[in-house]
């Protein structure tokens, strides 16, 4: 049995291949099967590959070398130079994020099992779980750019099956074909990424002969890089990210897919598939470090991101939705890490995120099964913030767990939100230029911001005097065991999975040598740095001296301070009950009407009308127009009718010919015998 | 000796007689017997050819299939009106009558 652990290939294989396995059976047998066995089957699956996952890691990644396990089952395609295996690849980012997913997916099917014990789909929920971490691990483990684009697309389409799961009510429906669509937009850019990468390197895959490292590192090694086309194949490849990583201009379609189940929300609108964006950039590092242009970019539609979305998560009523804007802003931060040329700051913020955000996702969801016993299942009360209130005694492992995510989240010190987001600040400000101070100081509103709805969320949710309706809070219970031990489970890593990466200023302070999680990625970006001269931007610190330690203590020190302040502020401001008539007058400008700003920011700056006015309008109404003059004038009144009016014409005409009389049939055969015969005998005669 | 020119005209005499009797006549019964006639008219027109090309074929098959084809003729025309007639009959009970213009179902 133990000589199963060496077999590197087999194991890797087996982290895939579970969920698919566990998805087969839900999907053709899960009908027929009782709800336990569903979610039995469902959870052992992803638990087998979190398994196979964790002794991969413990066996054969933890070397001093940077160990990769690359298996290939058959050639998927092999034209005109572009040769695609069937394969994986395992390197230490893939292996992090193999971890995370299968990690955080246990832990939310196991959960899913009490949430969504009382559905009428299980089976298929489950089903398209198990889909979705299948196609999540081939988006991570894939040996080439088309391996990740296959779990791109499959990721997609798992989340609009998910996000439009309870399909009676329209809105869900619309939300999926919502999230779709714009992931569609973004999949156009990352296609001609793709494409552009193959045409100046051919090759895209990563890892062995002829790989797009080895072509790009010669390419560079040759002086032959085309730099023009390279920033552009990067910004193509970045409009695919912003698709799937929610940033703008497409981050419309995240805030909307709330819609779906929340343990849905917490695994993939939170924890996994958002952050796919990250990963393909942190994986193309050796590329975007050469496409300074399209990082600038990066950049800053990250701080503008993390700003915005930030500010809308101030005023949203609806619990889930606030998390969703929260998840935009974060996104935002990570792009602004990886914009900035510090990917391991970004996957290291991807790495926290993944667990306080599902953290507070499942969180929320626990809230909401517990409202909704009372309320029936999709009322929009049982989301409603203004409508909760006081439900700390009501349930204690649900707040004690929800606070320490919430403090996670606010960058509060010594929690691991702090850690990566700060990394992130202090990356910002490090860089000192007119960019970097730009993106330090969205970053930093946006942390105000963050800090701000965390505990607003957790002062209405928890504190203060329940605003619904009586009975509601009569029933409010704590959700059952296997929901709250993902939370325990979460929680303890939202307070010590930053501890992973300790900032190098307290480092010092304490004389130890951890940079563990940093030390361990480094083979990762070793390329791509290696390329980059000295004084680049993009080129990672790896020296600290006293005025760079001095910076991170500062950095350090201001978003702590600012983020307790606002916290505790906003805490006390909305655990409070009688604060909360005086915020409603609050948002009500001297005239009595609702003020310019808070409209504003209730309605999401207007983003989704605009895009309504400017996009979608339009393109209705040009479909409209090619619906009538194509579909209705061309091919259905020309076309179709059209052949068969002229068909229907010319057999009313030539039916007259059928009179029924046999006289004249017999005519015709004369005169016809007649012609023919004189016909004959003048052509015989010839 | 009979000329073959003399017994093709009385050939071609008898088929315009069936001919017209074809087109013109309305009564059903007529119309099949003029149709014999007409049919009877080939016959005599293929013995006439075989009479008169007898000599000039050398195999004694080849210089008597014109009278085989009216034997042939024959029958078929006789299993022929056999099944116009028992139609003639189908016919007349159905309409009550025998004309050939009162069964115009098939009309358009």
């Amino acid at each position: 049995m133990l000589h199963l652990f060496e077999n590197k290939e087999l194991l890797l294989w087996l982290v895939p291949l579970a969920p698919l396995f566990g998805f087969l059976i839900n999907g053709f047998f899960g009908r027929r099967m009782n709800p336990t066995s569903s979610g039995g089957v469902a959870s052992a699956s992803v638990i087998v590959a979190f398994l196979a996952a964790l002794s991969l890691f413990i066996y054969h990644m933890n070397g001093q070398e940077h160990d990769v396990v690359a298996t290939s089952l058959f050639t998927w395609m092999d034209v005109a130079g572009l040769k695609v295996n069937m394969g994986l690849h395992l390197d230490r980012l893939s292996a992090l994020y193999m971890l995370v997913i299968t990690g955080v997916a246990s832990l939310i099917h196991i959960y899913s099992v009490g949430y969504m014990s009382h559905d009428e789909g299980y089976w298929r929920y489950f089903a398209y779980l198990n889909l979705f971490v299948f196609s999540m691990l081939m988006l991570v483990l894939g040996d080439s750019l088309l391996t990740l684009f296959l779990g791109w697309e499959g990721v997609g389409l798992c989340s609009y099956l998910l996000i439009g799961f309870w399909y009676k009510h329209d809105a869900n429906c619309n939300a999926g074909k919502k999230a779709f669509i714009v992931n569609r937009v973004g999949d156009f850019g990352f296609m001609a990424g793709m494409f552009l990468l193959f045409y100046q390197f051919g090759s895209l895959s990563y890892g062995g002969d002829g790989s797009l490292e080895q072509q790009v590192a010669q390419a560079t090694a040759a002086g032959a890089l085309n730099l023009p086309l390279l920033n552009l194949a990067c910004v193509c490849l970045f409009i695919g990210a912003c698709g799937k990583s929610a940033q703008i201009p497409l981050y419309v379609w995240l805030p909307d897919a709330m819609a779906g189940p929340t343990p849905v929300s917490a695994l993939i609108h939170a924890a996994t598939m958002v952050t796919a964006g990250i990963y393909m950039l942190a994986r193309l590092n050796f590329v975007f470090v050469h496409a300074e242009t399209a990082m600038a970019i990066v950049a800053v539609t990250g701080a503008i991101t993390a700003l915005f979305a930030g500010t809308i998560g101030l005023v949203q009523r609806d619990i889930k939705k606030v998390l969703a804007y929260s998840t935009v802003s974060q996104l935002g931060f990570m792009f602004m890490a990886a914009g900035l040329g510090a990917f391991p700051v970004a996957v290291f913020h991807v790495f926290t995120h993944a667990f306080f955000k599902a953290l507070l996702f499942l969180g929320s969801g626990s809230v909401i099964h517990s409202l909704e016993h009372t309320l029936g299942h999709g009322n929009p009360d049982s989301q409603d913030l203004w409508k909760m209130g006081g439900l700390k005694k009501k349930m204690p492992i649900t707040f004690v767990t929800m606070t320490v995510g919430s403090i996670a989240l606010a960058g509060i010190p010594l929690f691991a939100g702090f850690f990566s987001k700060d990394a992130i600040l202090y990356t910002a400000f490090h860089r000192g230029d007119a960019l970097g101070m730009f993106v330090y100081f969205c970053g930093l509103l946006a942390a105000i911001c963050t800090a701000f709805y965390s505990f607003r969320l957790i002062g209405l949710t928890f504190f203060g005097k329940w605003r619904g309706e009586e009975k509601v809070y009569a029933h409010a219970d704590e959700s059952p065991r296997s929901m709250a031990l993902p939370l325990i489970i979460l929680a303890f890593f939202a307070v010590f999975a930053g501890y992973l990466w300790l900032p190098v200023a307290v480092e010092h302070l304490l004389h130890v040598e951890s940079h563990s999680f940093q030390t361990w990625l480094a083979p990762i970006w070793a390329q791509g740095q290696a390329a980059l001269v000295d004084g680049n931007h993009l080129k990672m610190a790896t020296e600290h001296d006293a005025a760079a330690l001095t910076a991170e203590w500062m950095t350090m020190g201001i978003s702590s301070v600012v983020a307790v302040l606002v916290s505790v502020f906003a805490f006390l401001f909305y655990s409070k009950p009688e604060n909360i008539e005086k915020v409603k007058t609050l948002a009500l400008g001297s005239d009595g009407k609702p003020r310019f700003t808070y409209t504003l920011l209730l309605n999401k700056y207007y983003v989704d009308e605009i895009y309504n006015a400017v996009i979608i309008k339009p393109l209705k109404a040009l479909a409209d127009a090619a619906f009538v003059l194509v579909d209705l004038v061309i091919i259905d009144l020309v076309l179709v009718n059209g052949s068969a009016q002229l068909v229907k014409a010319g057999s009313d005409l030539m039916r007259r010919v059928q009179t029924g009389v046999v006289r004249h049939y017999l005519y015709a055969f004369a005169v016809g015998a007649v012609v023919m015969t004189t016909l004959f005998l003048l052509i015989a005669r010839q | 000796m009979l000329e073959p020119k003399t017994v093709l005209f009385l050939s071609a005499l008898l088929f315009s007689a069936g001919m017209y009797g074809v087109l013109s006549r309305r009564n059903l019964l007529m119309l099949l017997m003029s149709l014999e006639l007409m049919l009877n008219a080939v016959n005599i027109a293929l013995v006439a050819y075989s009479r008169a090309w007898a000599g000039r074929q050398a195999d004694i098959v080849g210089a008597h299939t014109g009278q085989f084809f009216t034997l042939m003729v024959m029958a078929v025309a006789a299993s022929e009106v056999g099944i116009g007639l028992a139609i003639i009959v189908a016919i007349f009970r159905r309409k009550r009558s025998a004309d050939s213009e009162v069964a115009s179902e098939l009309k358009n």
